[in-house]
């Protein structure tokens, strides 16, 4: 019985640890400039860094900017929508 | 048209004609989604691209009034600078406008919302926002001058906070 539980928590510790991607779509009305200032914003990135990827989702449709846990993650998409990015969240492989 | 410099806590509009003058005083109707879905849809767009019945609710109960109050916090911003403002009456006048440096972020913020709730009513593709073609005097070729103008604008804004 105490190893069931034990199988359980430790079942439901590696569902809470899966790492969730904060996902930044592609959308032709906001402003590159606007895009990478959301970025540093947000996440505090140097500008390089905003740039590479705002350049990602203006060219590739999309940019994983984040990658931690689910309720960060959410966060941080609250965050994105603050500031009218099409943002998601979705589980890393 | 040109953004400039007041003093430290100052920018000024000026030389805006009576069209410039017109579309400010629009933005901020513009930029609710009013009861136009696709307007709404992308103001509160989805938080997850699978299908998550249940995150998606509580996303629409907790989080979007948060959401709603943030944007609604940055309009009335810009509706307080305008309240003063006359536009030019005529052809061949001009107006300003004195904008406090510390509320450049909400009219940026609302310039954007007023975007993308204008493209997603008119559905504007991605050819007709980057290589935009202003054919007639149509609601159509209005809201897509609109569209450019307000990015103009923002643009500056975001110029001066750099």
């Amino acid at each position: 019985m105490a190893e069931t539980t034990v199988e359980r928590e430790t079942k439901q510790k590696a569902a809470t640890e899966t790492p969730w991607n904060v996902v930044v779509h592609n959308d032709p009305i906001n402003l590159m400039n606007y895009v990478t200032r959301v970025f540093r914003l947000v996440f505090g990135f140097a500008k390089e860094r905003a740039e590479k990827h705002m350049m990602e989702v203006h060219r590739l449709g999309r940019s994983i900017v984040w990658t931690g846990a689910r309720e960060r993650a959410e966060a941080y998409v609250q965050q994105l929508h603050g500031h009218l990015l099409l943002a998601t969240i979705e589980k890393s492989d | 048209m040109y953004l400039r410099r007041v003093d430290a806590e100052h920018m000024e509009l000026g030389e805006m004609d009576h069209v410039c003058g017109d579309l400010l005083l629009q933005i901020v109707a513009s930029a609710t989604g009013g009861d136009h879905p696709a307007a709404n849809r992308r103001l509160f767009s989805k938080p997850i691209e699978t299908s998550d019945p249940e995150f998606e609710e509580d996303w629409k109960t907790y989080v979007e009034p948060d959401l709603r109050d943030l944007f609604r916090t940055a309009q009335e911003i810009v509706t307080g600078d305008l309240k003063e403002f006359q536009p030019a009456e005529s052809p061949g006048s001009e107006a300003s406008l004195v904008i406090p440096q510390k509320h450049l972020e909400a009219w940026i913020h609302t310039l954007n919302q007023a975007r993308l709730a204008i493209a997603a009513r008119f559905e504007f593709s991605e050819k007709e926002i980057e290589k935009p073609i202003f054919r007639a005097a149509t609601k159509r070729a209005h809201a897509l001058f609109q569209v450019h103008f307000y990015g103009f604008l923002q643009e500056c804004f975001l110029q001066q906070l750099d």
